[in-house]
């Protein structure tokens, strides 16, 4: 093995796709109006027995809007994360100003993009296809669609990065544990850059009915105002929040050793400067404030910060009673007094909750929220005491103007998996 | 942090040849075959796939780690038979995970398809009758859920994460942990992965993309006798076997066993990891060739330190072959004794790496190379020095070799502690 090496590891570019729009400008400009990207679902007929029909989906995104995808790359990728992803990534390193060749990072460059649910949306079209038209019709894309490391291996054949890939699958952490896998990796110097996120498009019947079933996602109800307007079904840190609203979401960040990006002239956005990691080992939905608190608590050492010396806080604030509930005990645990002096934010009260992807999104918003000097809204919010006390400070509903150097980004998955990671602001 | 190779404690496997590893390797050993009629659904008229390498002879409810609600809430077969090599191989390096050990304990057991077994049973649930599904039914779908059993049946605490890299998947998982032990982030990682994707819709998949052996007639050699349908290296080779399988391997770093007594072994001596940015399906020669390069390199070794061959060969036309080119390439003349476990177990997807990993790391230990079955020779794909008989050869350093779909590339370099 490589003996230890320590090298600084910097965000370069990024992009995305959320419910408030394709692209970062999208996103953000609508989000720093605070607006929702929440609504009623069009993604399938709505059934009688579908109550969860509040979703966050992608309002504009058109693979055939880039030239190196054809039609026939739309029919064969069915599963709408590989497209979602190897469209992304090109914009990602577009963004970063970086350019892969043979001779130059192409095999110092991986790609890891973790997903929930993967190609679920490929699995059900190929079950139709059997029950109706039998085995033999059943499509040959179907098994790449569904390989979870399917979309880095496309997204590879567009940018010629030939490091490591592989998809971490961490559910809804999943992009945290992808900046901290590729982070690690070039911090030793396994590889010199990678493309990391998260990809999610779980609006399917089963997966919707069965976030329903589980009493996990919001369910419309006459007289709740998240059902008297949709937008308003998201609401973490509300008195009255009644589960997370399931949302589409893609994010690809770039990231390299900044000894790399000196030697290319690139400026970084942000630095990679603490992960933490760790396991329930508890429950397989139900948060572990034991081992959520050490995971904030790694990633603290790793980034030989204290406390009080986190300037914000990006949430996991799903929007349910417990995952609310648990994420505030644990980070008065964690802050102590200095909480009241630590504004927090949830953004998925806009974006609703993109599983695998959400970490990707949020750590974007979380970078450009400190170039920009402004902590995006928790919107939907109303004071709720009772949780919060006096010592909680939630950027309630409008954006903050607020100059901040360092973020933490939370992320807490089913089958007990947490990833938190630090950044701080270039320069 | 580390500078010397992790070291693993024990491990065990769950295949078509046997229930454990001692029955798998015994068979594997005489040279049986795991690969018979494919049983786990009704097959419909003209279901083109026919063979598959099964498991049997596992009772899980006997087992005491479950309990009949556990294995119904549970129903895909990844979580239960995950949960149990693990618990066995444990049992095997002789590690009790008290509370501290747990949070020092990382999790990266994983699975390439998962339990979408139960994605697909809701949904047509849903379709046929409107019932809501399982509130289990994603939670059993959630590709990471596995590596979270594990955690829970564990109590390990440390970090954890699926290394989900399709046939490269349990390789991976060592990779992986390596690095987490490297980076000083845990002391013990539980490592290895389980597939079970014996499901009607996926393997009509495997048979439309031309991935997986269909029967062709009574010209073929399986025809009448399944266990003739995997194998590799040959000129009528036509498809993977697809099959089932977990294996679980425990990783420490050599500090911890040390520290603590204990008995490794195998040491992981190196790994390479490249994508090929090529195809999506198709194998690609150059990366496959980096990878093995890298591994070997990572070792600290040369080409001819390598003593054997644990090939991917998954007995596919074009696999089997650029394999071949790349171990050419990569050692030329002096290539070391190659065996493909896959001609006996068929390709069991993300844990045919960890299984492969495993009875390499037994061969280490006993001195044998296990055959590779079923093997009529084809000059278009010459293997030097294919083992086709169980061979007794000491041996310090095993090539494991995984190339996944997506272009998704892991080998893996283990070295015997014994002699």
């Amino acid at each position: 093995m490589r003996s230890p090496q320590n090298r600084r590891v910097v965000v370069l570019g990024h992009a995305l796709s959320t419910a408030l729009g394709h692209g970062f400008e999208q996103t953000w400009s609508r989000a720093v109006r605070g607006e929702s990207g929440t609504g009623w679902l069009t993604r399938f007929e709505i059934p009688d027995w579908l109550d969860s029909r509040v979703v966050a989906e992608i309002p504009d995104y058109d693979p055939l809007g880039y030239e190196f995808i054809t039609a026939k790359d739309e029919a064969s990728w069915n599963a709408r994360y590989v497209l979602s992803v190897a469209a992304l990534s090109q914009d990602a390193l577009a963004h970063a100003g970086l350019e892969l060749t043979e001779e130059d990072l192409g095999p110092r460059t991986g790609h890891l993009v973790g997903s929930a649910l993967n190609g679920l949306d490929s699995y059900g079209i190929a079950c139709e296809t059997l029950d109706r038209r039998g085995p033999n019709r059943v499509s040959p894309y179907l098994l790449p669609n569904v390989c979870a490391n399917m979309p880095s291996g496309i997204a590879g054949m567009q940018i010629k990065n030939t490091g490591p890939v592989f998809s971490p699958g961490g559910a809804c952490a999943s992009a945290n544990h992808c900046l901290t896998v590729g982070s690690r990796l070039i911090q030793i110097g396994e590889a010199d850059v990678f493309l990391v996120g998260g990809v999610d498009f779980p609006i399917l019947p089963p997966i919707v009915a069965g976030f329903q079933n589980m009493n996990a996602t919001y369910k419309a109800r006459e007289g709740d105002r998240g059902t008297d307007d949709p937008r308003q079904a998201s609401r973490p840190f509300s008195p009255d929040p009644r589960g997370f609203v399931l949302a589409e979401g893609s994010a690809i960040l770039v990231i390299a050793a900044l000894d790399v990006a000196e030697a290319h002239g690139l400026t970084p956005l942000a630095e990679v400067i603490g992960c933490g990691m760790t396991s329930d080992a508890h429950h397989f939905t139900k948060p572990n404030p034991t081992t959520v608190i050490r995971c904030i608590g790694l990633a603290l050492d790793d980034a030989g910060l204290k406390p009080s010396e986190i300037d914000t806080v990006n949430c996991h604030g799903t929007s349910t009673k417990i995952g609310d509930r648990t994420e505030i005990a644990v980070l008065r645990e964690v802050f102590g007094p200095e909480l009241k002096n630590t504004p927090i934010t949830s953004n998925k009260s806009m974006l609703g909750h993109s599983l695998g992807a959400t970490a990707g999104v949020e750590a974007i918003l979380a970078i450009e929220g400190m170039r920009r000097d402004t902590i995006l809204p928790t919107i939907n919010h109303r004071p709720n005491p009772d949780l919060l006390g006096g010592d909680v400070d939630v950027v309630a509903n409008e954006a903050r103007p607020a100059a901040h150097q360092t973020v933490l980004s939370n992320a807490f998955g089913f089958g007990g998996t947490n990833c938190c990671v630090i950044f701080r602001k270039w320069g | 942090m580390s500078s010397r190779p992790p070291v693993i404690l024990g491990y065990e496997a769950i295949t078509g040849l046997g229930g454990n590893l001692e029955e798998t390797w015994n068979r594997a050993v005489e040279g049986g075959s795991g690969v018979r009629e494919l049983t786990r659904f009704p097959l419909r008229e003209k279901f083109p796939v026919t063979v598959a390498g099964e498991v049997h002879g596992v009772d899980l409810a006997a087992e005491e780690i479950f309990t009949a609600k556990e294995l119904k809430n549970w129903a895909s077969p990844v979580i239960p038979f995950g949960m149990l090599a693990v618990q066995r191989a444990l049992a095997h390096a002789g590690l009790e995970l008290t509370p501290e050990l747990a949070s020092r304990t990382a999790t990266t057991f994983s699975s390439a398809v998962g339990g979408l077994d139960q994605f697909i049973a809701a949904d047509r649930e849903l379709v046929a009758s409107s019932r809501l599904p399982r509130p289990f039914a994603n939670p059993n779908a959630c590709i990471n859920m596995v590596t979270g059993k594990v955690s829970i049946l564990t109590g390990a605490t440390g970090p954890i994460l699926s290394t989900v890299g399709a046939c490269a998947t349990g390789s991976l998982s060592l990779a992986y942990g390596a690095m987490l032990l490297d980076r000083g982030l845990a002391d013990v990682v539980l490592c290895g992965a389980v597939d079970f994707s014996l499901v009607e819709v996926i393997v009509a998949g495997f048979a439309t993309m031309g991935g997986c052996f269909k029967p062709k007639g009574e010209g073929d050699r399986a025809a009448g006798d399944p266990t003739r349908a995997s194998r590799p290296f040959s000129d009528d080779r036509r498809g993977f076997v697809v099959s089932e399988g977990a294996a679980a391997l425990i990783l420490c770093s050599r500090e911890f066993c040390d520290a603590h007594g204990l008995t490794p072994r195998a040491e992981l001596a190196g790994f390479g990891m490249t994508s090929d940015a090529h195809h999506f399906v198709a194998p690609h020669g150059p990366t496959i060739t980096a990878a093995m390069r890298q591994a070997v390199a990572a070792a600290g070794l040369q080409p001819e330190d390598i003593g054997a061959i644990n090939a991917h060969a998954a007995s596919t036309k074009a696999g089997d072959r650029v394999e071949v080119e790349a171990l050419r390439e990569v050692f030329g003349e002096r290539t070391p004794v190659v065996t493909a476990n896959k001609s006996q177990l068929g390709h069991a997807m993300g844990a045919a790496s960890a299984i492969e990993a495993v009875l390499a790391i037994v061969g280490l230990e006993r001195g044998v190379v296990l055959p590779t079955i079923n093997h009529q020779p084809d000059p278009d794909c010459a293997v030097p020095d294919l083992a086709t008989e169980t061979r007794r050869l000491a041996h310090e350093h095993v090539l494991s070799n995984a190339f996944g779909f997506g272009g998704c590339n892991c080998c893996l370099v283990l070295r015997g502690v014994s002699a």
